[in-house]
């Protein structure tokens, strides 16, 4: 009887305290939906930060290379990205990355070197995770020495980037060219080939595509599908 | 064996029934406080709640606004380069701050709307003239907001295709550094400034064809005069960077020889 009574009585209070736990911890089903919004809008919100980032990040590739400020494009690369441009093959890691670039032009320009890379028409994809993306890029290029050459080069670049530690990355930076012309003959008359792996700057890789461009023709992959259609390339 | 108390003596009941009583009255005070307890927590606990969505609400928000503020930076930016392809001087002028101002190559610095108008002559009348082109392309901005939302700064570039038909043809390239205010909600132009990279000749390039950077003007001359001095293609400099390395976040260090000069000659 006494324990009967006893264990009804506990069983009450147990059942109370349950019951306000309950509802004070899972809430309102409405709150849980409200908090699921609000994680998804925050979600896609991150993408376009993201996306931005990653612009912020090419355009100011552009802004350094422009004045052969090496160290600092070398810098925008992830400790193992890679570069890739034209025909020269593929470099690895930052140093690499500056043994190429320097190769190009000393370090800062000096008088008479015109290095502009003008970024351009840029298709950012974000992965799904957020934590890895790749860019579409249209660059231009007027290039040149003060009474000895001018040239005009026209291409795409199809990047990858990484985000570390919250900060966008270079992981891999891959320019195809499609078109080098000297300016006074312009593209009716004159075109350069591509580049080639150098003696005096053995890449770490051969080239992963061997490619001719203009008056040669060749369509660098799409990282993306068709917007509309959703069909590969 | 332990002595009485004078209570249990008094109220002296059969042993097993009392303790009975005293253990349900312990568990109903138990239970009811339990209640208690749970009622008012479990209404706190929904404010709690509440007051968190409400404050991830406002920090998803800020991180929209922030986002907003730089598309409409941007395309304040694009609509400059529209007017000025075709020389809607009245519109231009009307992306200004009221103290907004204007340096453009070496030219020197217009303060103001007033005198940002007239110095827009310097480029040709109001609405462009058929056989003259005016074309400034803007190209690859670089947008940053301080900390506010209320200011805000950007670099940025155009690809100007400039001539007259039948006399001249000019290729130019130049970098901005510029700054923003936003004011009454809408954001407009407080600084404009655009560093000449180079103005070459379409028949000769920028292999032989290169000119200086204008300077000012005596037929309307400037408020002040250039803030810094620097020498357009051949000549070499980088535009001071407003934003860090993006991915070290160290401050963009410029080589000496590459840096612009301060005017001796300009206000502080």
């Amino acid at each position: 009887m006494r324990g009967k009574l006893a264990a009804a009585l506990a069983a009450c209070a147990a059942v109370a305290v349950l019951v306000t736990v309950a509802r004070s911890e899972s809430g309102d089903p409405a709150l849980a939906r409200a908090r699921a919004r609000l994680a998804q809008v925050s979600g896609q919100l991150r993408r376009l930060e993201d996306e931005r980032q990653i612009e912020d990040l090419q355009r100011t590739y552009g802004y350094f290379v422009d004045k052969a400020l090496w160290k600092q494009t070398a810098e925008l690369f992830a400790p193992d990205g890679t570069l890739e441009i034209g025909g020269r093959g593929v470099f690895v890691g930052q140093k690499r990355i500056l043994d190429y670039l320097t190769f190009l032009a000393p370090q800062g320009l000096t008088r008479g070197l015109l290095f502009n890379h003008i970024q351009l028409q840029p298709v950012i994809t974000v992965a799904p995770d957020g934590r890895t993306a790749k860019g579409r890029w249209h660059f231009v290029s007027e290039v040149g020495e003060y009474q000895k050459s001018a040239l005009w080069g026209m291409g795409s670049y199809e990047n990858e980037y990484v985000k570390q530690n919250g900060v966008w990355k270079i992981r891999a930076l891959h320019a195809y060219f499609r078109m080098y012309t000297p300016y006074e003959k312009g593209w009716a008359e004159a075109a350069q080939p591509n580049t080639h792996p150098e003696a005096a700057l053995p890449p770490d890789r051969p080239p992963t595509v061997l490619y001719r461009i203009y008056p040669g023709t060749y369509i660098p992959p799409y990282h993306f599908p068709n917007p509309v259609t959703g069909a590969a390339h | 064996m332990p002595i009485p108390s004078p209570a249990a003596e008094r109220h002296r009941l059969p042993p097993p029934l009392a303790r009975a009583l005293a253990c349900a009255g312990v568990l109903l005070a138990l239970a009811a406080a339990a209640l208690l307890a749970g009622v008012r927590t479990g209404r706190a606990g929904a404010d709690d709640t509440i007051a968190t969505l409400e404050t991830t609400a406002s920090a998803l928000e800020l991180r929209i606004v922030h986002l907003e503020d730089e598309d409409q930076i941007e395309k304040l930016i694009d609509t400059y380069g529209y007017y000025l392809d075709k020389q809607q001087w009245d519109q231009l002028t009307d992306l200004f701050a009221e103290d907004g101002t204007m340096e453009i190559s070496l030219r020197g610095v217009y303060v103001g709307k007033p005198s940002i108008r007239r110095a827009l002559e310097l480029f040709g009348p109001q609405n462009i003239e058929p056989e003259h082109l005016h074309n400034h392309i803007q190209l690859q901005p670089i947008i940053t907001l301080s900390a506010d939302g209320a200011h805000a700064w950007s670099r940025s570039r155009a690809l100007s295709e400039i001539g007259t038909y039948g006399r001249t043809a000019i290729w130019g390239d130049g970098v901005y550094t510029n700054e923003y205010v936003k004011r009454d909600g809408v954001w407009r132009i407080a600084k404009d400034h655009i560093y000449t990279t180079f103005f070459a000749s379409y028949d000769k390039g920028w292999k032989d064809g290169v000119g200086p950077a204008p300077k000012a003007s005596s037929k309307i001359p400037p408020d002040a005069p250039p803030t810094e001095l620097y020498d357009s293609f051949p000549g070499e400099y980088v535009a001071p960077f407003h934003f860090p390395h993006p991915v070290t976040g160290a401050q963009i260090e410029i080589p000496p020889q590459l840096q612009v000069r301060p005017n001796p000659g300009a206000r502080p």
